[in-house]
């Protein structure tokens, strides 16, 4: 791996993404880059509750502000190490919209957590990260 | 692997049933076989299909209702055995009562959902705790109860778990400790009314039974079951209910009236009036001799003409996949019914309890409770009517009504031992998991167990204490 000038993180807030953003902010001082911590709306859960009647694109509004809630905690850790820090906030599906914010942002080195069984494991595999790799031609780091 | 087990569950069943029904002694020998067979092996795919989740639930209802009609139209012309229910019959089947009702209290929720009041509520609940997170927690459960018992789970629970969850964000604490009493209190809350899970409206239009029947049979179980949850919740999470000494309440408060106010003060106010219009109605339904659902659409009608709701948008509104899984589902149970397939069960219910009726109670609300655990509690209580209607006949000396508060009170309170138990519990294990808190099959287990094991215990000694 080369020189790396900005580090995406990959968070829901959970244990193993707290572990993530640890890592990358450690990455982000040693290599004195910029590190984006990224938060990604997706309503898959409710795709068998009618949208209308339940109010399913509300929902995706709260999430988007539980996303800001965790962002911040991510920016607020980077920023008392004194990490040069952004934070970004998307909305769909999970795989498709990182892919989508690494080739905006160029983005070279992704790191998410790999939990057992958990929300980011199922949308984002070990297959799946290696298919990043490829489709992005960035690195891609899972903490487990 | 889901699909291996539904299948060979499915391969099982296909065999075993036949065989089962050839076997049982308690059988009128007047009804022919082919028909009760070829409707329980409808009923039994179509709770696979829902159960193991392989197709939309809707869409196994239509397809066992349709294969009934299709073989009643096609084998059933040439030989009299597999006119396994008429088209006539199966609309009769119908219960329009139930449609009607769901869809009067659908397009209120709709129309009430836009104003922002299930949001307002949260914060004003965080307002009256003066940031005292325990205090908060049983604001919450009592606000969550008394919005369940009115208007339907799953919007309640989407639009106030969020609200929840960056409350608990900000404070620091484990987002759980105050989504799982709102979800067990809704399951709990629903169960108080016959509005307030489908269950029981199922059964209120089966049995006649009035909304204020409902109200004063179930709602002081539900009030005793809501007490206990408060108790089991601080046993659970009182280490996150300490938490909360540092916490800055006026700039948390500030935030939360920014985010979450009324959006129309206008139509809410017209949402309450009709609201309480329709809860009027309710409880004069009986002496009225109206069906709930008549108060239910003229709420609708009411609240659409004075809201200037658009017809287009208001159709819209409808959640017409439930509706027709409804219809089907009546169609499904109404042919295993007339074929004896159901009164055949229910005569294994009453050998089992020796036609006691104390144990009768404890079978049905046992039963009830651990099948609304597993599968769907919608199809399993529409099957369950036919079966309490004729026990209610066979049972000497049983108090007619209280087979079916044992029917609602499982179903209901059965939703909260595990996570599939109600729609509700995936909505709000859904948002967790998207906020970093994630509730597994064996997390919900752990605290929806104890909680459906308490519940259970304390409806069947309510049941047995006062009837």
């Amino acid at each position: 791996m080369g020189k790396i000038s900005h580090i995406v993180v990959l968070t829901i807030g959970s244990d193993g993404c707290k572990k993530a953003v640890d890592k990358g902010i450690k990455i982000a001082i040693k290599e004195n880059c910029k590190i984006t911590f990224i938060y990604i709306v997706d309503t898959s859960f409710l795709s068998g509750i009618p949208r209308r009647i339940h109010g399913v694109n509300r929902a995706e509004k709260d999430l988007n502000r539980i996303g800001r809630i965790i962002l911040e905690r991510a920016r607020e850790k980077a920023s008392k190490k004194e990490a040069k820090v952004a934070t970004a906030i998307r909305t769909g599906n999970i795989m498709e919209e990182l892919e989508r914010f690494l080739k905006e942002s160029k983005g070279d080195l992704l790191i998410i957590s790999s939990e057992k069984r958990g929300f980011l494991d199922t949308h984002l595999s070990l297959a799946s990260s290696k298919r990043l790799e490829e489709i992005t031609g960035i690195s891609v780091l899972e903490i487990e | 692997m889901k699909f291996s087990i539904a299948l060979i569950l499915l391969i099982s069943v296909i065999i075993l049933i036949p065989e089962l029904v050839s076997g049982m002694d308690n059988i009128n020998p007047e009804i022919p076989l082919e028909p009760m067979i070829i409707s329980g092996l409808v009923l039994v795919i179509v709770y696979v299909l829902i159960a193991f989740d392989l197709i939309h639930r809707t869409l196994a209802a239509l397809l066992g209702a349709s294969t009934i009609l299709f073989i009643s139209t096609t084998l059933g012309a040439f030989n009299k055995n597999y006119q396994i229910l008429s088209f006539n019959d199966a609309i009769d089947a119908i219960d329009f009562n139930v449609v009607f009702l769901l869809m009067g209290m659908m397009i209120i929720v709709a129309i009430m959902r836009g104003t922002g009041v299930f949001q307002w509520t949260a914060y004003k609940s965080y307002e009256l705790a003066k940031g005292d997170i325990w205090r908060l927690t049983i604001i919450l459960m009592i606000v969550t109860a008394v919005l369940s018992a009115l208007l339907d789970n799953v919007t309640t629970i989407l639009l106030l778990t969020p609200v929840t969850i960056e409350i608990a964000l900000i404070l620091r604490i484990n987002p759980w400790a105050l989504i799982f009493p709102e979800i067990m209190a809704s399951n709990i809350g629903g169960t108080a009314t016959l509005i307030g899970d489908p269950p029981n409206i199922l059964i209120g239009s089966s049995s006649g039974l009035s909304f204020n029947a409902f109200l004063f049979n179930l709602g002081p179980i539900a009030l005793i079951t809501l007490l206990a949850l408060i108790g089991m919740m601080y046993f659970f999470f009182s280490k996150e209910y300490k938490k909360n000494k540092n916490n800055n309440v006026p700039e948390l408060l500030k935030r939360l009236k920014r985010e979450y106010k009324i959006e129309n003060q206008a139509l809410l106010n017209q949402c309450l009036i009709v609201l309480g219009f329709v809860i009027v109605l309710f409880f004069l339904h009986d002496e009225l001799k109206m069906e709930p659902s008549i108060a239910a659409m003229t709420g609708a009608m009411i609240l659409l003409l004075i809201s200037r709701t658009h017809i287009g948008e208001m159709l819209d509104e409808v959640e017409w996949p439930t509706l027709v899984f409804f219809m089907m589902l009546f169609i499904i149970v109404g042919a295993a019914e007339k074929n004896g397939l159901i009164p055949a069960i229910a005569e294994i219910v009453v050998q089992i309890s020796g036609k006691d009726p104390t144990s009768t109670i404890v079978i049905v609300i046992w039963i009830s409770g651990i099948m609304s655990a597993i599968v769907d509690n919608i199809p399993f209580t529409a099957s369950m009517i036919p079966v309490v209607e004729y026990l209610n006949q066979v049972i000497p000396g049983i108090d007619p009504n209280i087979l079916w508060w044992a029917l609602a009170l499982g179903a209901d309170f059965g939703g909260n031992a595990t996570i599939i138990g109600a729609s509700s519990n995936i909505v709000a294990a859904g948002i967790a998991e998207r906020s970093g808190y994630a509730i597994r099959f064996k997390d919900f287990i752990k605290i929806g167990m104890p909680v459906a094991i308490v519940s259970m215990i304390l409806s069947t000694a309510y049941l047995l204490i006062r009837y």
